[in-house]
């Protein structure tokens, strides 16, 4: 009986195993035609696409309308389209996308297949046609949207300038870090900043770390925000603590001085810079005392080159080359002080240069 | 024989007497004298300003030595010495004092020796010819004379065939000069000459090439700042007030502005392209700044070698339509383009004694950007050959890293295309 | 018949019988492996190559990476490796990195050539003291390229990969680092590819991702980046593409998607800095150290309770080198197999413990019970079933069903890998390729898996006798031309 069974297994198998490949040979078949369909259509062409690219000729001659004219047109296009900036003397070029490519695309995000879907949406980004703005956040609603999709659309509706997307994105649920970053380096602008610094108490912690983080990327500034980052170095989340000081590092200024002494004094006596966890935020402080360079400074910035963690005290280092007195200081501490490994560090910085590091 | 020296003037012969002329007549004819009665100081420098002789010889007599007023004499002697006018002195009475205090160069006694005359005056004029072929103040003016702004300029375009950069001069003319009397004139130049020498760098410099107006000198200056310059001095100076003999009034110059950024040129072509030219009126100039490359015809152009080195078909064939018009006529453009740097570095095109312009992709296969950089840097002529980098990498330190290493620009894709011509533009020192 | 022939009887078929089932449990769980992996594929089927990674190509936020490259005599093809780590093509090339060789310590012209061709400098004083460091053996000196500052090169003492590895590690200064070995040849999107899960699942902590390795012989390669994709027409080769090929789609998809994935190849796989460093690095004196640190990552995953997940890419991320002879195909996978060994000895402590989860219950098992002693009891299933041929007809039944089990485990399951490679990359060109990879894998159960079930039972029992060994040296043909 078994032996019925197994026969029949095998006998199974083997014809699957057939199927397919008869299935694939076929498709190989389609897919090296379709291929060179499409190199022949680009080749016939190519004079004329590149005339349209590079001299603004006219596309006439090469009206995509199948779906092989489309996938050409689209990877030329596409490359083109990262080496150069097509502003108001390439207005042609905006023309034909939207009288061609518009609609191809308007279909392909009805496809069945996430795939397609997403292909679509990956060059409505690329080929930046904000006109479709309405279709994408219809699409948003649409039963089969994936994640994924609605994260492209995110990003999509960002780069548009879209202004209701922080109300879209409210009620789904958690953004990859990743997304938000990216997301907050197209929403916030030198203008908008301000009305995001009052709410920010309202925004979710997520939220906040991720305007940080774009603040820092943009090199925003303003009065206002100056003013939270410095407030929220006393936060009471460490997180928060160790954005605002890589981001106040990263822009070069504090309003007083005194202030962040005092912040200094206060963290290294509670204890709180025992613990291994604050490593994030003495590198962090570290780094800010690197970027502004005061004499008060130094003191600290000589202990912490002793710290047990290494980013700590490689970041110490670092920040001392940079005061005009920094080889010499770092000479003096790379015999006096007292931790081989902090004479260590104090040895590898004096050659090094801070700004191609 | 009188030596006749290529820009040889006359010699004046001064007599303040009948007696003496007559002396001064029969001793000076053959030479080419010019007779000058005697006046007052001023008029005899005023007469020696206008006709700058190459000797002067005074003839005194005892009455002159009686009247003890030497003042006269004395300005004149003082303005020769400037001048290096050899001051001869034909006296008959034997005074130690005067012709001590007249330091003249020869006195030579009455009745006169017709060849110690001349030999004296062969020897002096002889001197006066080295000393001014030595010399490279005008004595005029304080300002260096032609010869030195030739020697300047020439060094000027020897730089150029080198370096690419390119130098200005200015030409520049008291307003309504001619109107003036000879004295105001000296002082309206001397005002000029102190006030430019004071207001420029110290590499720039001042001098007189044609007796009527300055050209200044300015080295790595292109003509738009050259023009701005001369409109900020000539509004200055106007408003200086100047005493005249008419009263204290303003007084204000005009300027002519040329760049030059052909090496082949030559120092004389340069200057003699300064001076205004007769189109413009002399008495419609009022602190005017001219821009003297206006009336050019057949711009000269020089030959321009742009290499696309990207692995990217789509960008080599675009770069070479759109660059080939770089420089906006001013250059012939070469373009070639190469798929990567080892194409490049083994075409001998690259190599030929022309001047360069590079724009490569920073991440290639085989050979990237940074390594052709780096090649380029060290081992060719850093002014030929320019480099623009292209590269979607946008991190600060990945720019910084590129332009320490020599790159003389370098942009971010996508880049805008007017934004890449534009700093072309300025690269190969194209015109504002 | 008498007595004892009956018991014999009894016991042989019931052997035969335990071996059936076997066979078949195998069977069906490689099949169901099998449908995981298609089911995560498909989706992805497709999707633009280029388009989705250009944003992390761009974005400032995709995290650095450090690439370690460990290299002992690899004179010949260490230049390719190098270009193909620090040129590209422009397009989909990682945004941050630095590379940092190891020559530990070669007896050719290594270290020379590197330093000669990139314009190496000694940097001095450059830490590599650090206090919570792994302990290496002590380092010559390190250069760095005056062409190219982030690549960097290590002359040290001769120490083994691991320590090479340590090395690197310990000057890494970015949170993520790329293990690479000194003959794998990567393509410029390489590590974008591998970095995507790290970047889309930012706020799982990810502590490992491995990828798809191919084979690149026969490929024609210049200067570092694979030019063509051409089927070797050696056998041995052809073969060793298919079990790749099965193993990764098969295999890896599939348990790493529950994330019971205990195998990153040495040839590339990323890792996270600190989390390594924390775990004390490669191990040294162990053969098979890829596979013992990712089973101690998921050990001290469990013990520490980080919460993280180890993940595996299914896009081909890389090219390695097989061994074209047969001499040396039998001293790697001797090696493979005996570091399989030590590293499941190492952590035996896992195995079916509730305290590790899924993978003292699944993973430790599997790897054990199928790749460990599989070659054992396939080899008692070649016996049983040439014994079996010699009796009577009740055992010839099963003869018949142990043959196709066998077939249908060693032949159809790898014409089904090759076929799922088919479909989702379509990557040869000529028809002729794919037929002669259909019937290699057809001929797999007769003469290479028999084959490779005789080594791995010879290395069992040297295993049991501990004898030791080293690398090996593998006469390296170098892939750059």
């Amino acid at each position: 009986m078994t032996f019925v069974l197994v026969f029949l297994l095998t006998a199974v198998s083997l014809a699957l195993l057939a199927t397919i490949y008869f299935y694939l040979l076929i498709r190989k078949w389609v897919n090296i035609r379709e291929r060179n369909k499409r190199k022949k259509w680009y080749d016939e062409h190519s004079r004329a696409i590149d005339a349209f690219l590079f001299a603004g000729g006219s596309a006439d001659s090469f009206v995509p309308r199948k779906k092989h004219h489309f996938e050409a047109l689209e990877n030329t296009f596409g490359d083109f389209l990262s080496n150069v900036r097509v502003e108001g003397d390439f207005s042609h070029f905006n023309d034909v996308m939207e009288r061609y490519f518009v609609p191809w695309y308007r279909e392909q995000l009805r496809s069945r297949s996430w795939s397609e879907r997403m292909n679509a949406l990956y060059f409505i980004h690329r080929f930046r046609l904000a006109s479709m703005q309405p279709e994408l956040i219809r699409h948003l609603s649409g039963k089969s949207c994936s994640e994924e999709e609605k994260h492209e659309i995110f990003l999509l509706l960002a780069d548009f300038g879209y202004e209701g997307l922080p109300d879209l994105m409210g009620d789904s649920r958690e953004l990859p870090t990743f997304l938000l970053n990216e997301l907050m380096c197209r929403i916030v602008s030198q203008d908008k900043i301000d009305e995001y610094v009052e709410r920010f108490e309202d925004l979710s912690a997520p939220w906040q770390i991720a305007l940080l983080e774009a603040v820092r990327e943009l090199h925003l500034r303003t009065d206002k925000l100056q003013e939270l980052l410095e407030r929220l170095v006393s936060s009471d989340r460490p997180e928060l603590r160790v954005k605002a000081l890589k981001t106040l590092a990263a822009l070069g200024h504090l309003s007083s001085i005194e202030a962040f002494l005092n912040w200094l004094e206060t963290s290294k006596k509670s204890g709180e810079w025992d613990r291994p966890r604050s490593a994030g935020e003495k590198l962090m402080a570290a780094r800010l005392m690197g970027s502004i360079r005061r004499e008060r400074f130094l003191p600290y910035l000589q202990e912490l080159i002793g710290d047990s963690a290494y980013g700590v005290r490689a970041e110490a280092a670092r920040s001392l080359r940079q005061y005009s007195q920094g080889k010499r200081m770092l000479s003096e501490l790379s015999v006096n002080h007292p931790d081989a490994y902090a004479r260590s560090i104090a040895q590898e910085w004096i050659e090094r240069n801070p700004d191609h590091e | 024989m009188i030596e006749q020296h290529k820009k040889s003037q006359p010699l004046i012969g001064v007599a303040n007497d009948p007696r003496g002329r007559a002396v001064g007549d029969r001793h000076l004819e053959p030479y080419r004298a010019v007779r000058i009665d005697g006046g007052s100081a001023s008029e005899l420098v005023a007469r020696f300003d206008q006709t700058r002789p190459d000797c002067a010889v005074i003839v005194l007599e005892s009455e002159d030595l009686a009247s003890g007023d030497f003042a006269a004499w004395k300005e004149l002697r003082q303005y020769c010495d400037s001048m290096h006018i050899p001051f001869v002195i034909i006296t008959g009475a034997y005074d130690r004092e005067l012709t001590g205090m007249l330091l003249a160069d020869a006195v030579l006694r009455q009745p006169l020796d017709s060849s110690e005359l001349r030999m004296n005056l062969d020897h002096l004029i002889g001197r006066r010819f080295r000393i001014l072929d030595q010399i490279l103040i005008d004595p005029a003016t304080g300002t260096y004379n032609y010869r030195y702004m030739r020697r300047e300029v020439q060094k000027q375009l020897q730089d150029m065939k080198r370096s690419y950069i390119s130098f200005s001069l200015v030409y520049m003319e008291i307003d309504s000069a001619r109107r003036l009397d000879l004295d105001d004139r000296r002082s309206a130049d001397r005002a000029l000459a102190d006030f430019i020498q004071a207001s420029v760098r110290p590499m720039d410099c001042l001098g007189q090439i044609n007796g009527r107006g300055f050209v200044l000198l300015l080295p790595k200056t292109v003509k738009a700042d050259a023009i701005k310059l001369m409109t900020r001095l000539t509004s200055l100076f106007s408003k200086q007030m100047a005493e005249t003999s008419g009263g204290t009034r303003s007084v204000a110059f005009s300027a002519k502005v040329r760049d030059f950024n052909d090496p082949d040129l030559t120092a004389e072509e340069c200057l003699a392209a300064m001076p205004f030219s007769e189109e413009t009126d002399p008495s419609e100039r009022a602190g005017l700044v001219l821009d003297g490359t206006l009336n050019d015809s057949n711009p000269h152009t020089r030959k321009l070698m742009i290499a696309v080195i990207d692995d990217d078909r789509l960008i080599r064939e675009m770069l070479k339509h759109q660059l080939a018009d770089v420089g906006g006529g001013r250059f012939d453009v070469e373009i070639r383009d190469f798929a990567d740097g080892e194409d490049f570095f083994n075409d001998p095109w690259h190599r030929q004694n022309e001047r360069y312009v590079l724009i490569i992709d920073r991440i290639m296969p085989k050979m990237d950007g940074l390594e052709v950089l780096h090649r380029i840097r060290n081992g060719y002529d850093r002014n030929r050959y320019i480099c623009v980098m292209l590269s979607s990498k946008g991190a600060e330190t990945d720019i910084t890293l590129a332009i320490q290493r020599g790159a003389n620009d370098y942009l971010v894709k996508p880049f805008r295309m007017k934004e890449l011509r534009a700093r072309l533009h300025r690269l190969v020192g194209g015109a504002t | 018949m008498n007595e004892p022939t009956e018991i014999i009887r009894s016991i042989f078929l019931i052997v035969n019988k335990l071996i059936f089932v076997y066979f078949i449990l195998l069977c069906g769980f490689y099949l169901f492996l099998f449908l995981l992996s298609y089911s995560r594929l498909k989706r992805e089927w497709g999707l633009h190559k280029i388009e989705p990674y250009k944003r992390m190509k761009s974005s400032s936020f995709t995290p650095p990476l450090s690439i370690i490259v460990p290299a002992y005599n690899e004179e010949a093809g260490v230049i390719g490796t190098i270009l193909s780590l620090i040129t590209g093509s422009g397009r989909l090339d990682y945004p941050e990195y630095e590379v940092i060789v190891v020559n530990d310590g070669s007896k050719d012209e290594t270290l020379a050539r590197v330093i000669e061709r990139f314009k190496m400098a000694p940097v001095r004083n450059k830490v590599h003291l650090k206090r919570n460091g792994i302990e290496t053996k002590p380092i010559k000196e390190v250069y760095q390229s005056e062409i190219y500052p982030y690549l960097y090169i290590v002359d040290k003492a001769n120490g083994g990969k691991a320590d090479a590895l340590n090395v690197g590690i310990n000057l890494a200064k970015y949170p993520y680092f790329a293990s690479i070995d000194g003959d794998t040849v990567l393509e410029p999107d390489s590590f974008l590819k591998i970095m995507k899960p790290i970047v889309e699942h930012a706020d799982d902590e990810i502590l490992a991702v491995g990828g798809n390795v191919l084979i690149a012989n026969g490929n024609r390669s210049a200067k570092g980046q694979v030019q063509e994709a051409k089927l070797s027409r050696k056998p041995i080769v052809m073969m060793q593409s298919i079990e790749y090929m099965r193993a990764f789609l098969m295999g890896r998809i599939g348990l790493s998607s529950q994330n019971l994935l205990l195998v990153i190849s040495g040839a590339f796989g990323v890792f996270r800095t600190q989390r390594v460093i924390q775990a004390g690095g490669y191990k040294a004196d162990t053969i098979g150290e890829d596979m013992e640190l990712v089973v101690r990552l998921h050990r001290l995953n469990r013990e520490l309770k980080w919460g993280a997940r180890i993940e595996y890419v299914a896009d081909p991320i890389c090219y390695t080198e097989a061994p074209e002879a047969l001499k040396y195909l039998y001293r790697q996978r001797t090696r493979w197999h005996r570091g399989l060994f030590e590293s499941l000895w190492t952590h035996r402590r896992m195995m079916m413990n509730p305290k590790y989860g899924a993978i003292g219950f699944v993973a430790m098992p599997f790897y054990f019970f199928v790749e460990f002693l599989g070659p054992l009891v396939e080899f008692f299933g070649y016996a049983t079933f040439v014994v079996d041929l010699l009796l009577d007809r009740v055992f010839l039944q099963y003869a018949g069903m142990l043959f196709a089990l066998m077939v249908i485990y060693g032949s159809f399951l790898s014409m089904g890998a090759v076929l799922l490679e088919e479909w989702r990359l379509s990557k040869y060109q000529k028809i002729s390729d794919l037929n002669r990879l259909m019937l290699f894998a057809l001929s797999e159960a007769f003469w290479y898996r028999p084959l490779m079930t005789v080594w791995r039972v010879v290395a069992t029992i040297s295993i049991l006798f501990r004898r030791r060994q080293g690398w090996g040296e593998m006469k390296r043909k170098g892939i750059s031309a």
